[in-house]
């Protein structure tokens, strides 16, 4: 076996992968930006080494300083993770050169199922079906022609491109042209080898993927099919294993299909190839793409077959040989994962950012909790979103989604917004407990359900804001005979709440000794009987209930875990009726830290209300800057690719 | 300790009569309490929101904490003085607690003539910041101020404890260590311009903070110069060139902010005393206070019944009850803080006067505050008095009272006349804090017994030149005299004067107190020792 290996990544893949290692015997060497400075994939591993880049996402990409650390440290084999590295041709081939294994495919096969035109032809070539498409060869026109014979909508898609970038549906043939001119721009920024392709747009299909392992001479295993239908910006957030509502004929169909597309390139290590079912055709299934890399969602396959797929890849990719037989892998019972991310269902799953200062996992052994930080982590936009996952096993999927809703509601993330209420209201909604067929419409299907379960702010939660704001304005720290004349001689403020969902809640304390009184609108008043802080929690009884509830407080923003759900509140500051004399410009300001892309505007130029002065990425999504003033600019603070914090002025404007 | 037994009876008619006058009393007291904080014309209203300030009770109560009691002192400052132009003597001082930590506020009333400093203006803040030196309670100065006011420049400049004193104590309080932030709102104009200079943190509103030591008119009269206001002393200019304040803010909100994140990194006092945890309300209710007041100067009434609607669980430990009966000493615990009680029950005969003594040098020794409830005519006067030396005896009370290390608190509860003032920790004896109730009145000696002396003298004087005594005449001297005093030793008279630190609801005395001993127990205690006693 190897006596070492190297982990090319960070984060829970990193962490997941030295657990593997390490129960193998096998030294761990992980590498590290210095924004990932003592994460834990950092310590856990046996040695870590610092990588350096002007981002932290071209360090972590950067091959030279990779082999750099494994000759110094003669390392044997390289696992990438998943993102990043993985679906470089580039590392398999460098590595060889230096005659270090690499723990994935061979380079061509890497190249070959990475441009997706040329998967798509390939598994074409060997009867898989795929959808109608057309590809762009350097003939705008006669791409243009093509397309107009597909039947629409169809989607527009860049060759190069994953998880929900570089794609555009187009209703009509006549967006068609715009369309390809935005998606040049974001091939040229991002994917530069890439093409554009077209394919017709399946209207309610399911993401069925098979997951496969190769030993490099033609002999392929597949461990049985993944459902990841629940997707929102076209990522996946919900899986399962095995797929429902297929019968046991097309499932064979599916399995037998990957495994002809990977025994033809003679694969070899694991890998997933992605089938599209549309939800009206079962009998169908097309061909996608194929991932040739470890998947963010491998744990549920691991979970049904009793299988660890990491420790799969490093003996096959050591021994070129399998030590198990296809009829050696059943399945057993049902498994689901939940990716937790930093987002916000309600913003259109824009991501967030923030320092996670709470972090408290469910401490049932019933449930694996995949994750790769730990309380104090910042999280930034350099990185993806997905903080880490939680995987549930039962006898059947019922006991799965039972499983997975106790560790959902026992995890507790605070001081970064995350989907972790989103999660639960999906797999509390009916339709997903139910004998539906789920298609990738499902989140946007179900949208305002998902999003309304968190519009409504119970006494309970008010009354513990109040308490919590209370505590940090001091109120509670006086001698109890000096909290009885609370509010003498002085105004008590009213606390003012706010939630973006629900408005403005004005709550006025009338005591707080020995008992406190809150009034809210309506004449409606609340008790609270008594209450004991502890480090970071508080325990109350209010209106007769006992409560327990997780908090975290920085400024005027407040984070509360209580009765399984997460709720991101906002205290208003009291203004009154003062105006300010000094009138600050109207300066266009971050609303979160990020990296310029584009600017379309420049000093001098006159600009109306809604113009798009700018474009930026934070956390890989695009977002316009746009002018809220008619005015003219009077100066652009950043150039192109130049990074920004949160809060800071991108662009003046003096109004007209 | 045990609880006080009370011989009140709350549905006798005496009980009733006074409940009714003193409420009424406190009404009143309420009423004018009201205006003096609140009552402005719309003009000067108006005036100072164009402006884009806020009100002076709107930044207090954005720079405290939230619900933060305020213990408001000498609201009524000023009431009985200059035809009623200057409610609160222009300005609002008082205690209260940013981020948990007790600071006191001084903040001008820009209503109030533009915050221009009266006479009693200086006294107010002077008194404050006395209250700020012995307590060494950090200030927060809220300026706001259009200078002194000039009509009244003889009154309020050259003396000891004219203008001059607030800076002077300003940089007392910085050399014993006890930290002052001033913000600034509007122009800190000559004098004023100090303020913010002599504090230790600054903070300055862009827009309508200004300090310098002339305004621009002065300037121009004086150099021909022509400069704005904010060019010659802005925020920005003192907070970046000149170095005369550490910060500016855009708005009124984001200097009140700054401010309390300056207090948030105040160290604080090392506390002398800790309270007990277990704090019960007084077994009897404090409202029955109106109840037994008595409606009239000349009646008494007993002080135990007082304190007993004073402290803790009305519990009362006296000592010597026996002995020197118009004088009442003993221990109790108001707000969980033990306290030296001395009430008055009467004159003080040479007994009440050597028991006083005697109790004042064990809670020295004891480490306990003093509590004075002043309702007192005097000492006993006469031959046999004077033979057992009451003099002498009054004397001793009074080196113990002024010679004793521990802080010292007096209520004016009721009449507070003649050497009884002093005997019982009056305005120059450094009381910590002087509150008085409505119905208190303060003389030399009561108003009949003035008139009667006047007239004897005058009598004595004109049959020793043989003249002839008008009785219409003699009655002139006395009316006068009685209306005189009459005006001059009521509750409003004394507080205009700053005789006091303010008026008080009777009810909000264990309030009063509470909070003014928080502030005490967080303070040094004095290393005085005793002057020579005649024994």
């Amino acid at each position: 076996m190897f006596k070492n290996i190297l982990i090319a990544n960070r984060g829970e893949i990193a962490c997941r992968i030295i657990k593997t290692a390490k129960k193998m015997g096998i030294e761990t060497h992980a590498v590290f930006h210095n924004k990932d400075h003592s994460t834990p994939h950092t310590k856990q591993a046996d040695y870590s080494h610092e990588i350096v880049g002007p981002n932290p996402n071209q360090a972590y990409l950067d091959m030279e300083q990779l082999v750099g650390i494994l000759k110094n440290n003669k390392i044997e084999a390289v696992h990438p993770g998943y993102g990043f590295l993985s679906e470089n041709p580039s590392l398999p081939e460098l590595l060889e050169q230096h005659g270090i294994a690499y723990i994935g495919p061979r380079s061509e096969t890497v190249a070959l199922m990475g441009d997706k035109i040329a998967a798509l032809q390939f598994a074409k070539s060997l009867g898989l079906k795929t959808i109608n498409g057309a590809v762009l060869d350097n003939n705008i026109g006669s791409f243009i022609s093509n397309c107009e014979s597909l039947n629409f909508p169809i989607i527009l898609k860049l060759s190069g491109a994953g998880g929900g970038r570089g794609i555009r549906i187009i209703d009509d043939p006549s967006e068609l042209s715009q369309s390809i001119k935005d998606l040049n721009k974001e091939k040229e920024r991002n994917f530069g080898s890439s093409n554009i392709f077209a394919e017709e747009y399946i209207s309610s299909p399911r993401h069925i993927e098979v997951q496969i392992i190769g030993d490099g001479n033609g002999n392929v295993r597949h461990l049985y099919e993944r459902e990841c239908s629940i997707q929102r910006r076209y990522q996946k957030i919900i899986e399962e294993a095995p797929a429902r509502h297929l019968t046991s004929f097309q499932k064979k169909g599916l399995h037998e299909d990957a495994k002809k597309l990977a025994s033809s390139m003679k694969y070899l290590n694991a890998g997933t190839v992605e089938f599209l079912v549309p939800a009206d055709d079962q009998n169908t299934h097309y061909f996608l793409e194929m991932n040739t890399r470890i998947q963010v969602e491998h744990g549920i396959t691991e979970q049904i077959c009793s299988i660890d797929l990491i420790e799969k890849q490093i003996s096959i990719a050591y021994k070129k040989k399998f030590d198990f037989e296809q009829k050696d892998i059943a399945f057993k019972g049902h498994a689901i994962q939940a990716r937790v991310c930093c987002e916000a269902a309600e913003d259109d799953f824009k991501p967030r950012t923030g320092k996670i200062d709470y972090l408290k996992f469910p401490e049932d052994s019933d449930i694996r909790i995949d994750f790769g930080i730990e309380e104090g982590h910042r999280v930034s936009s350099d990185f993806d979103s997905m903080i880490g996952k939680i995987i549930a096993h039962g006898k059947n999927r019922k006991e799965a989604i039972a499983k997975l809703e106790k560790g959902l509601s026992d995890l507790t993330v605070l001081g970064c917004e995350t989907n972790v209420n989103t999660l639960l209201n999906i797999i509390r909604l009916e339709s997903f407990h139910e004998n539906e067929i789920i298609t990738t419409n499902f989140i946007k299907q179900n949208l305002n359900h998902l999003i309304n379960q968190t519009k409504v702010l119970t006494d309970m939660e008010i009354a513990i804001a109040t308490l919590i704001n209370l505590k940090t304005e001091y109120a509670f720290s006086s001698s109890k005979a000096r909290q009885k004349i609370f509010g003498w001689q002085n105004k008590v403020k009213p606390i003012i709440l706010h939630d973006k969902n629900i408005g403005k809640i004005i709550i006025q304390v009338s005591q707080i000794c020995p008992n406190v009184f809150l009034n809210l609108a309506d004449n409606k008043l609340i008790k609270v009987e008594s209450f004991d802080f502890t480090d970071s929690s508080i325990e109350a009884i209010i209106s007769n209930k006992r409560v327990k509830c997780d908090y975290l407080i920085f400024k005027n923003l407040l984070h509360l875990k209580i009765d399984g759900q997460h709720k991101y509140l906002q205290f208003d500051k009291n203004l009154s009726s003062s105006k300010n004399n000094h009138e600050p410009d109207k300066n266009v300001k971050a609303e979160m830290p990020g990296t310029v892309i584009s600017i379309l505007s420049k000093a001098g130029m006159k600009v109306e209300v809604g113009q798009i002065l700018m474009i930026v990425e934070s956390m890989k999504i695009q977002t316009n800057i746009i002018s809220e003033v008619n005015g003219t600019i009077d100066k652009i603070y950043f150039s192109e690719n130049q990074s920004f914090e949160r809060g800071t002025t991108l662009i003046s404007i003096s109004e007209a | 300790m045990s609880i006080l037994k009370t011989s009140i009876n709350t549905s006798s008619n005496e009980f009733n009569t006074n409940y009714i006058f003193n409420k009424k009393l406190v009404e009143i007291f309420r009423k004018k309490q009201e205006e003096s904080r609140l009552k402005r014309s719309d003009r000067d209203i108006t005036r100072v929101r164009s402006q884009g300030k806020l009100l002076p009770r709107e930044r207090i109560n954005l720079l405290l904490d939230q619900g933060s009691p305020f213990l408001e002192l000498s609201s009524l400052a000023a009431c009985n003085a200059y035809n009623g132009e200057a409610p609160s003597a222009s300005c609002i001082t008082g205690i209260g607690s940013i981020h948990g930590k007790d600071v006191l506020i001084i903040a001008n009333d820009p209503t109030v003539k533009g915050g221009a400093w009266y006479p009693l203006t200086v006294k107010k803040i002077v008194r404050a910041l006395d209250i700020a030196i012995e307590n060494q309670l950090p200030v927060v100065h809220l300026c706001d101020s259009a200078g002194g006011f000039l009509p009244q420049q003889a009154n309020l400049f050259a003396d000891k404890e004219h203008a001059g004193r607030m800076f002077r104590n300003q940089c007392v309080l910085s050399k014993l260590g006890v930290k002052q932030l001033a913000i600034v709102f509007g122009h800190c104009t000559a004098g004023g311009a100090y303020i913010p200079a002599l504090s230790d943190y600054s903070i300055m509103v862009r827009g309508n903070g200004a300090i310098f030591l002339a305004g621009p008119p002065l300037v121009k009269a004086a150099t021909g110069e022509n400069v704005s206001a904010e060019e010659l002393g802005g925020a920005d200019l003192h907070s970046q060139i000149s170095g005369t304040c550490d910060y500016s803010a855009d708005s009124e909100e984001q200097a009140i902010e700054l401010g309390r994140e300056v207090v948030e990194y105040w160290s604080e006092n090392k506390i002398s005393i800790y309270p007990r945890e277990n704090v019960s309300e007084p077994f009897y209710s404090p409202t029955e206070l109106y109840g037994i007041i008595p409606n009239d100067i000349k009646k008494a009434y007993d002080s135990r019944e007082v304190i007993a609607r004073i402290v803790d669980a009305s519990n009362f430990h006296e000592f010597q009850p026996q002995y020197g009966k118009t004088l009442i000493c003993g221990y109790a615990y108001i707000w969980g803080f033990r306290v030296g009680i001395l009430a008055n029950n009467g004159v003080i005969f040479n007994e009440s006067a050597l028991k006083g003594a005697h109790f004042i040098q064990l809670c020295d020794k004891n480490k306990t505050p003093l509590l004075f409830l002043q309702n007192i005519t005097g000492f006993m006067v006469g031959k046999e008095y004077e033979r057992r030396g009451i003099t002498k005896d009054g004397a001793k009370f009074l080196m113990a009272q002024v010679g004793c290390s521990v802080p010292k608190i007096t209520i004016m509860c009721h009449g507070s006349f003649g050497a009884g003032n002093y005997a019982m920790c009056g305005r120059a004896f450094d009381s910590r804090f002087i509150f008085a109730w409505p119905n208190h009145q303060i003389g030399i000696m009561g108003g009949e017994q003035a008139a009667k002396t006047l007239v004897e003298v005058k009598e004595r004087q004109l049959r020793k030149n043989n003249k002839k005594i008008n009785e219409k005449e003699m009655k002139e001297i006395y009316d006068n005299t009685l209306a005189g005093f009459n005006e001059q030793m009521t509750a409003y008279y004394s507080t205009s004067q700053i005789w006091d630190d303010g008026i008080i609801d009777p009810v909000d005395t264990r309030s009063c107190l509470g909070t003014a001993l928080t502030v005490i127990s967080k303070s040094k205690f004095n290393d005085f020792g005793y002057g020579v006693m005649r024994f």
